[in-house]
């Protein structure tokens, strides 16, 4: 795995710019879910993702192999994302402090039944509705399965706020999915 | 707290004990671990590759305008070099007989930036309105 990165980046390095586009279609997957939990505007998503290939190629031999090529890309894709939406929103959100209070309304209350979704929707769109830094830890540690290190590499949290994170946003999320089951028990 | 925390641990590891917080958990877990839906466009790393092709034209053009400055900046300074060192002295020929008459220079060139203000702060502006 790392003779593949090591190989494929020394190609990308001899100016074989076919070696780059495989990179990119190795990588955009990952980039992409990360970036989309920060930046909800497709087409700036788009542009973000574009931008942080143009950077990625700009400062490829400055990687040194010290971690994956994922997590070198990856943290390079956090901070373009977190610099690109800094001007307009405040970004870091708290959860709110009753984990079950209204910041994370949905449509929960609204739904006169909730055969109409189904549990799965109704967590995804739950997690949606997170802050963002929630968001990125969760899809790095449930979707990309990296480790509580790597999450901390890419987001430059400690390991001990990225548990927590993960923590408090399953507990939450678990709260509100049991709410669900009571009220539907055939669920 | 602790309880929660070997919860959500067992659940990982796949040990339900089937109570309505693991149950809850497990529903949690199983979404969390589903793949997004593709956020990036099919033609994605076409789009990346034609960027970065325009992104190197970019940066050699542009070196190739620092070159071109450098070396007109060389040739200047070789220009006032070869002069100092060469003791060079211009003939002006007939323009050494107009060096008395730096008051009309001096005139003409004012009177050539009053002729372009009038005509750009009251010609133009009315012709506008």
């Amino acid at each position: 795995m790392v003779d593949d990165e090591r190989a494929l980046v020394t190609e990308i390095l001899a100016g074989n710019m076919n070696a780059y586009q495989v990179l990119i279609k190795k990588y955009e997957r990952l980039v992409g879910h990360m970036v989309a939990k920060l930046i909800d505007n497709r087409e700036e998503l788009e542009e973000v993702c574009q931008d942080v290939f143009l950077k990625v190629y700009n400062k490829l031999a400055e990687f040194n192999f010290q971690s994956k090529l994922s997590t070198w890309i990856a943290t390079i894709a956090y901070r373009h994302a977190i610099n690109a939406t800094r001007k307009n929103r405040h970004l870091f959100r708290e959860l709110p402090a009753d984990n079950e209070g209204d910041a994370i309304a949905l449509a929960d209350d609204r739904l006169t039944s909730f055969e109409e979704t189904d549990i799965h929707n109704y967590v995804l769109k739950l997690v949606d509705k997170l802050p963002p830094q929630y968001k990125v830890v969760l899809t790095l540690y449930h979707v990309e399965e990296m480790s509580y290190e790597e999450i901390g590499a890419i987001t430059g949290m400690p390991e001990g706020t990225v548990k927590n994170y993960l923590f408090r946003a399953r507990t939450m999320l678990k709260e509100k999915v049991k709410r669900i089951m009571v009220r539907e028990p055939g669920l | 707290m602790k309880d929660e925390e070997s919860i959500q641990r067992n659940v990982e590891q796949g040990k339900s004990d089937k109570s309505a917080d693991s149950i809850a958990y497990e529903s949690v877990f199983k979404a969390l671990r589903s793949e997004p839906t593709s956020v990036l466009s099919t033609s994605f790393a076409s789009s990346v590759m034609l960027k970065l092709q325009q992104q190197q034209h970019q940066k050699s053009a542009r070196s190739e305008v620092v070159w071109a400055g450098v070396g007109i900046a060389l040739s200047l300074l070789t220009f006032v070099a070869a002069v100092i060192l060469t003791g060079f002295r211009p003939e002006l020929g007939f323009l050494d007989a107009l060096g008395g008459y730096k008051s009309v220079f001096v005139f003409g060139g004012a009177f050539i930036v009053l002729l372009q203000c009038v005509d750009k702060f009251l010609i133009r502006k009315k012709a506008a309105i």
